[in-house]
């Protein structure tokens, strides 16, 4: 191992002495001192390192006449201007509950729904056009159903026998071209650990099920049939009127200078637009019931945006990226959208850590979802 | 493989989400509220509500309005038996400080008077929404997404009613809705339940829900404003006049005429609501008045009467604009008439210097017969207005027997030594009642002191009092009648007919004792000696009435420190009620009034209290919302505790039913305001019919120079012009004292030396700069 360089120097002395040395040799560089620690970013896990490089840029078709991708300013949307007027998020609660052998007991609890605003900017968990509440809650027993052991199969019979819903988190993750692949089903089932994660990914699963069957009736909740509604994260149908707004952006699609581009957008800018090419995730779509007008969401249009200013933090500070309908062509129009979300910087989510890139909207619809969650599993142990 | 359960919770959680939501099922109508009380259960249940809570205190809540909020508690501010918190529906603006609402622990109804209001939101530091604001043009841009700002409020539970009666709940609530009280609820929390005695109506509370009219529709007034639900507040009457508790005390800056207001409001509800009440207990009340004119108007109308044209006509040229539709409004409520007291007697000492003249017996036994004179005009009181007077007002005059009793009250605290005592004891001993026989005794001490013994010395003492004592004792006395004028007669008092102050009582008297012209030493003694008196009438059960109220003004100021009266005063407060004699204090720092008479206090009353008082120990049972409420609290407004209340609560009162001190004087008193300030003149000749303040010292100039006197008219003339009324008690008190010293000396002339005396004070007073 060798030694440290910096034995009478502190790593800050060593910062300070190396930066001069960059700029008097007159590379480009961006200071993010005060981002925070990787351990804090990183502090749940690498959430799986992808093996997978980043897409590169060939794969990708640029709009908006621009080839390389090219930044450009967007003002914020003046008072009335902007037509965003739901916010869809959902959250999940997910916890063990027995572990019978080997066989992990899960159970989850998700919920989402849409949040509108009145017109002087009250927010209020939307109704569709009948009345109905948007806030969905979904209960989900997580457990291998074909573990062959019998007092498995008894908790699962007395489950379902009083009204529980039950998935089998291995048989989803084991099926090949439709069919469970039993050899595969079989040797998960003797790895306890491997069992814990895949009944963790189904209950992710289980919350986009019920957001994207909220996304799907977003034509439905609104009335104007005019307004638009931003989804927190990816678009998982592309439903018209609808935004995604992506926080963590862990696939940036673009590679060198371009890359660049986008780490060096300053504050109020976009990138041009693109189209990846192909499915990112391949894989089914888990959403089965989708209306005919819903189609793959990797056919959104993106771009990124930067909602605030990074200087000295890290590069994805304020950095979103924006996923729009896939029949988005005009440049105006992207532009328009982007204004209307670079309105939505106040008021700032200022409880949340991500409140850079975390609109406030969003914010407090986590809010209630997480309040209606932990109603649901109060007095279990840890889950609140 | 999915297997289709019922876990999927869809529309299933509108009610769990009102923040963000109007509950659509949280108000009801009429036919719902009849429901409850008819049915019970089922189609009238209180949306959030047990079904048996729902039944039995239906009538508690103000349904139409519905739900103004849900109880909150957290780790770490847990709801409790006396205080919890609850956050209020965004729509409803009327919710506020003092309001009552009610909400529910399990078994049991909680109702509480609102509390601190604090208002929520997610900013986590102001510097954060300041740097949002950077992000925008203009100030006054709204940001799309309004940040949701939660108000909380805190509220002072004043009971907790229980499903059963025979259980005495303190569970704290539940999260669950909150209403406003209705007036049951607010009776009931009051306590009325528990009164063991009558009701007697205090206060008027005013809720922030509407008052309902009898089709249950909400009541608007002229201007299309909701009336709001009004409801008395009562205070038991054996917690206020005894045997229970006792004691009323009122605190509040002066000025606002709420202390007195509220006193004088609340002994007219005493003695309606004895006077009515099925045990016909007789009360009467005990007043001092210290200022002006405040109280001595007591047995007029606040209205007059319509049917008389000349009264209305007097009332409107004085600008009496008597009771509002709202003050009989609040009578009614309250279940009270506004009327005045018929019982009411005034006391006053005479002017200094218009003592009148003995009129029976001669020499030293001369004496003054009270009933047999015309005092009217020689009172220390402005009701003199011939006709206003008669059975109305009466003289208050001591010989010198009672002074002897309270040396410590009439002499110098430097003067009253060992030796001095003791000699007035002496003065006691020999049975001297008179100023005219003390006169006699010196003359024979003095006959005592020439005579020589066999040795040809004069003796240095006689029985023991050495002669430089006595010669001290003579001086000191001589001073008592400038020092006690208007008090002090020469010769012996017979009141024969006359009522005395210190009788008995009348059921429904009011008696005031009028001290408010009258000097520091003479109102300090008169205040201590009554009440000793009426306490001793008391211990020896002769009051002549069941209960007996005495209203104490500026009672910090006797209540405090130490003094024979102080210890009166705390031994009223600690036995009192046991005696039937109640207490009824105001001042304007409770602080400063013994901790011993507060404690004893069964009810206390708080108007407008000023910063620098309101930080004192005495205040500390209120939560700091209250204090500052206090602080600026408006006239008419009053903060009451009582025995039977939980928490403290805010209310109203309607105007006194009687005329105010002011008033009464310009209607039935005219020429009383021409003398009562501002320099006597020529234009004021034409009351002087009904007395004048030179009238005094003609009285001493006649009594010492007797036919040589100038004539009444000829002082007049001397002083009309000249002397301002305050300037013309000195000139008396200045001349009683030049009599007083000058006794038996010829070369004293003393219509020469008033003249100059006149002619050296109008001299000093035009050289004050105004």
């Amino acid at each position: 191992m060798a030694s440290f360089p910096y034995r009478h120097s502190t790593l800050s002395d060593a910062y300070v002495r190396h930066s001069r040395e960059l700029r008097e040799q007159g590379v480009r560089h961006a200071d993010m001192r005060n981002a925070a620690s990787l351990e804090t970013q990183f502090s749940g896990g690498m959430g799986g390192l992808s093996a997978a490089p980043a897409r590169l840029s060939e794969q990708l078709r640029r709009l908006e006449g621009a080839d390389p991708i090219l930044r450009m300013p967007v003002l914020p949307a003046a008072p009335g201007e902007s037509r965003i007027a739901g916010f869809l998020d959902g959250s999940q609660r997910t916890v063990s509950a027995w572990r019978i052998g080997l066989v992990p007991v899960i159970a989850t609890v998700a919920a989402a729904a849409v949040i509108t605003r009145t017109p002087d900017g009250e927010a209020a968990i939307a109704r569709d056009r009948e009345g109905n509440t948007t806030l969905r809650m979904e209960h989900r027993w997580l457990i291998p159903l074909r573990s062959g052991d019998a007092q498995v199969d008894r908790l699962v019979q007395s489950i379902t026998s009083a009204g529980g819903a039950v998935s089998d988190p291995v048989a989803r993750k084991a099926t090949i071209n439709g069919e469970v692949d039993q050899p595969t089903y079989d040797a998960w089932l003797n790895d306890y650990s491997r069992l814990v994660e895949i009944a963790y990914d189904a209950a992710r699963q289980v919350r986009v099920e019920v957001e994207m069957k909220l996304l799907d009736e977003w034509p439905k909740i609104d009335a104007t049939e005019r307004d638009w509604l931003i989804v927190d994260g990816r678009r998982a149908l592309d439903v018209p009127r609808t935004l995604g707004v992506v926080k963590r952006v862990s696939s940036q699609y673009l590679t060198g200078a371009e890359a660049v581009q986008v780490y060096d957008l300053p504050v109020g800018h976009r990138t041009s637009a693109f189209v990846p090419n192909r499915d990112k995730r391949g894989g089914e779509i888990p959403y089965q019931g989708r209306s005919p007008h819903a189609v793959d969401a990797n056919t959104s249009v993106m771009w990124f945006l930067r909602m605030h200013d990074h200087a000295g933090l890290d590069a994805y500070h304020g950095l979103v990226r924006v996923e729009a309908p896939s029949d988005t062509e005009d440049s105006a129009d992207i532009t328009s959208y982007s204004s209307w979300l670079l309105a939505e910087r106040t008021p700032r989510a200022t409880g949340d850590a991500r409140w850079a890139s975390l609109l406030y909207p969003i914010h407090l619809l986590e809010r209630v979802l997480k309040r209606q969650i932990a109603a649901e599993t109060r007095a279990w142990p840890n889950a609140s | 493989m999915d297997t289709n359960g019922n876990g999927h919770h869809e529309n299933g959680k509108a009610d769990t989400i009102p923040l963000f939501e109007a509950d659509p099922v949280s108000t009801w109508d009429q036919a719902d509220h009849d429901d409850a009380r008819v049915n019970g259960i089922g189609a009238g249940q209180v949306p959030g509500v047990s079904p048996a809570l729902s039944a039995r205190f239906a009538d508690y809540l103000d349904l139409k309005v519905g739900a103004v909020g849900r109880v909150v508690s957290s780790e770490k501010e847990p709801a409790g038996a006396h205080q919890f918190c609850f956050w209020a529906r965004d729509d409803e603006v009327n919710l506020d400080v003092g309001h009552i609402v009610v909400t529910f622990s399990e078994e049991a109804a909680v109702i509480g008077v609102v509390d601190e209001p604090r208002r929520f939101s997610d900013l986590r530091s102001f510097l954060d929404d300041y740097f949002d604001r950077q992000l925008q043009e203009s100030l006054h841009v709204a940001a799309p997404t309004r940040r949701p700002e939660l108000l909380v409020f805190t509220v002072q539970v004043l009971a907790t009613r229980h499903l059963r009666r025979d259980v005495i709940s303190q569970r704290p609530p539940i999260g669950g809705p909150v209403f406003y009280a209705t007036s049951k609820a607010i009776e009931d929390a009051l306590g009325r339940d528990d009164f063991s005695g009558a009701a007697v109506p205090a206060l008027m509370h005013i809720n922030g829900n509407p008052q309902y009219d009898a089709a249950g529709e909400p009541m608007v007034d002229a201007d299309g404003n909701i009336v709001f639900q009004r409801s008395p507040v009562a205070l038991d009457e054996h917690y206020l006049v005894g045997p229970e508790a006792g004691h009323a005390n009122w605190t509040g800056q002066s000025g606002l005429a709420t202390k007195t207001s509220h006193a004088l409001f609340l002994t007219s509800a005493t003695f309606q609501t004895l006077r009515k009440g099925p045990e016909r207990t007789s009360v009467a009340a005990l007043m001092f008045n210290v200022k002006g004119p405040d109280l001595l108007w007591l047995d007029k109308p606040a209205d007059p009467d319509v049917t008389d044209d000349e009264m209305v006509s007097a009332y409107h040229a004085a600008g009496v604009k008597g009771l509002t539709d709202l003050d009989h409004e609040a009578y009614r409520a309250l279940g009270l008439e506004p009327e005045p007291f018929s019982g009411l007697r005034i006391f006053a000492p005479f002017k200094p210097g218009q003592v009148p003249r003995p009129n029976f017996g001669t020499g030293g036994g001369a004496g003054i017969r009270l009933d047999s004179l015309e005092t009217r005009s020689a009172l220390n009181t402005l009701r003199d207005a011939r006709g206003e007077t008669e059975g109305r007002v009466f003289p208050i005059l001591w010989d010198l027997q009672p002074f002897l009793w309270v040396p410590h009250r009439i002499f110098d605290r430097a003067d009253l030594d060992d030796k001095l005592f003791s000699f007035v004891q002496e003065i006691r001993d020999q049975q001297v009642q008179t100023l005219a026989g003390l006169e006699a005794l010196f003359a024979e001490i003095d006959r005592h002191f020439a005579m020589e013994d066999d040795s040809g010395k004069q003796p240095s003492d006689w029985r023991g009092h050495h002669k430089f004592t006595i010669a001290k004792a003579r001086n000191r006395f001589r001073g008592l009648t400038g020092k006690f004028g208007g008090l002090l007669a020469d010769g012996a008092v017979e009141h024969g007919n006359a009522p005395k102050a210190d009788a008995p009582f009348s059921d429904q008297e009011l008696r005031v004792i009028d001290i408010a012209n009258c000097n520091t030493n003479v109102q300090e003694l008169i205040v201590s000696s009554i009440i000793n008196s009426v306490w001793k009438m008391a211990e020896e059960e002769r009051l002549g009435v069941d209960k007996l109220i005495v209203f104490v003004d500026e009672l910090n100021k006797y209540g405090s420190g130490e003094g024979a009266l102080r210890d009166t005063l705390v031994d009223i407060a600690a036995r009192g009620r046991h005696l039937n004699v109640v207490l009824f204090g105001a001042q304007q720092f409770r602080s400063r009034v013994d901790s011993e008479i507060l404690g004893n206090c069964g009810t206390s009353l708080y108007g407008r209290v000023g910063d620098e008082e309101i930080v004192n120990p005495a205040y500390r049972s209120l939560s700091d919302t209250a204090k500052a409420e206090l602080l600026g609290l408006r006239k008419g407004r009053l903060l009451v505790r009582h025995a039977h209340f939980r928490a403290p609560l805010f209310g109203t009162f309607p105007f006194p039913p009687t005329m105010s001190g002011m008033k009464g004087q310009r209607v039935f008193n005219r020429s009383g305001t021409a003398l009562g300030a501002g320099r006597c003149n020529a234009a004021a000749e034409n009351v002087v019919s009904i007395g004048h303040p030179a009238d005094g010292v003609w009285n001493l100039l006649r009594g010492v120079m007797g036919d040589k006197a100038p004539s009444k008219a000829e002082v007049r003339a001397q002083i009309n012009g000249r002397l301002s009324a305050g300037q013309i008690d000195t000139l008396i008190n200045d001349l009683q004292r030049q009599i007083n010293e000058k006794r038996g000396n010829r070369m004293f002339k003393p219509w020469g030396w008033t003249q100059t005396r006149i002619a050296t004070m109008e001299q000093q007073s035009a050289s004050v700069p105004f």
